[in-house]
């Protein structure tokens, strides 16, 4: 009789002493936390009030764990290029706390269950929404984009940018036009958050081998999309104010935080050594939560269209 | 000359057996002379994965349990207004 693990490993593998947290870890908690957001505010800013408030938390959580089923996907698929960046090494696939094959089971059997969930409690278009969403953060984005082109967080931006048009389809039954207003805005705003995270990552996603703005075409050139898609967020997001979703809180809003938003990534554009990028990323985050939750208080306040 | 042959190292034959077993014999459950006694801290982490996985399929059941409850309650509600 041999002992399999000793005699194969010397020491005991880590997946035997793996954690039900390693196995949450998958599911990026963080970005399912802003997943759940914007649904929820896309819920909240579709016309007339929600009707059944139980059937739609039952459809905020399907969508999270839609989003949580992707990034487990994501996580299987980038578990080699992830073990070479300091910011994802200590992911659970790479420290081998989670076997490959494990977090790819986990990611499809979510999948699927997200998918059914939402069918049964938000109807037939969000759950196709979301299977869209999913499939496409892990195919089109994962899969082809992210390791062959420099825009690939351009175009892969469509699937966080999915959560509030699901939402809103979950409680109306449709995504009319003014739903993809709320697409539109974190669409634009993906590439200056990512940008500005890869300006400051650079070594990382070098030695991982993605070719994110900076690492193919510089950091001048990268400063410079920047400041254009700075402009192109900052002036469409007062525009769906105009909508019946939004009133003049989001307007003020998106005025006031738009023109900080601009002044940082002006200053960035500015800098020969990218100072203010980081301080750029973490104002996106706080920007996007912000506009999301003057919709979110316009609604609940009845101060909206 | 023939003996020399048969003396000669097989390099094939002379490795050590793997200790991973092949897919087949893990497949049809053939013993393959392995043995692996869990530690204290693996067998504690193992029992803290089963009740995590035992709660989380208990939660989905209470999911679909309760997404059946308000949507019975929307369609019943619905046909009362309209009778």
């Amino acid at each position: 009789m041999t002992d399999t693990h000793q005699a194969a490993f010397g020491e005991t593998p880590p997946h035997l002493t793996a954690l039900p947290a390693d196995y949450a870890a998958l599911l990026k908690p963080r970005v399912m936390s802003l997943s759940i957001f914007t649904a929820l505010v896309g819920m909240v800013a579709a016309p007339g009030s929600v009707a059944n408030w139980g059937l739609a938390i039952l459809s905020v959580i399907a969508i999270a764990l839609g989003a949580g089923a992707s990034a487990a996907l994501n996580m299987w698929w980038d578990s080699d290029i992830d073990g070479r960046m300091a910011r994802t090494a200590g992911r659970p696939i790479p420290t081998g706390k989670v076997p490959a094959a494990e977090a790819f089971a986990l990611g499809i059997v979510l999948s699927a269950l997200s998918v059914w969930l939402l069918a049964l409690s938000g109807g037939y278009l969000a759950a196709l929404l979301l299977a869209v969403t999913i499939g496409f953060y892990v195919v089109v984005y994962s899969m082809l984009l992210k390791r062959r082109t420099p825009q690939n967080i351009v175009i892969g931006g469509a699937a966080g940018a999915l959560p509030p048009v699901v939402g809103y389809a979950a409680v109306t039954g449709a995504a009319p036009l003014e739903a993809w207003l709320l697409f539109a805005l974190i669409f634009m705003w993906t590439p200056p958050h990512f940008w500005a995270l890869g300006l400051v990552k650079r070594e990382d996603y070098e030695a991982a081998g993605i070719p994110m703005m900076p690492n193919v075409k510089g950091d001048s050139r990268t400063r410079l999309e920047i400041l254009i898609y700075s402009v192109l967020l900052v002036a469409g997001a007062p525009l769906i104010a105009l909508s019946a979703m939004a009133g003049q809180v989001y307007l003020a809003a998106s005025i006031a935080l738009g023109a900080e938003f601009l002044r940082r990534a002006y200053r960035l554009y500015q800098s020969a050594d990218n100072n203010g990028a980081g301080g750029l990323f973490g104002f996106s985050i706080f920007y996007l939560f912000a506009l999301f939750l003057a919709l979110l208080v316009e609604h609940w306040g009845g101060l909206h269209g | 000359m023939a003996d020399e042959n048969e003396t000669a190292p097989n390099p094939v034959a002379d490795q050590p057996k793997p200790v991973t077993p092949s897919l087949a014999e893990a497949r049809e459950g053939l013993p393959t002379g392995e043995h692996h006694t869990p530690s204290p801290e693996e067998l504690k982490a193992r029992g803290r994965r089963n009740i995590a996985i035992a709660l989380a399929v208990a939660g989905f059941v209470l999911l679909v349990y309760l997404t059946t409850f308000f949507r019975l309650a929307e369609n019943l509600q619905a046909a009362g207004g309209a009778s």
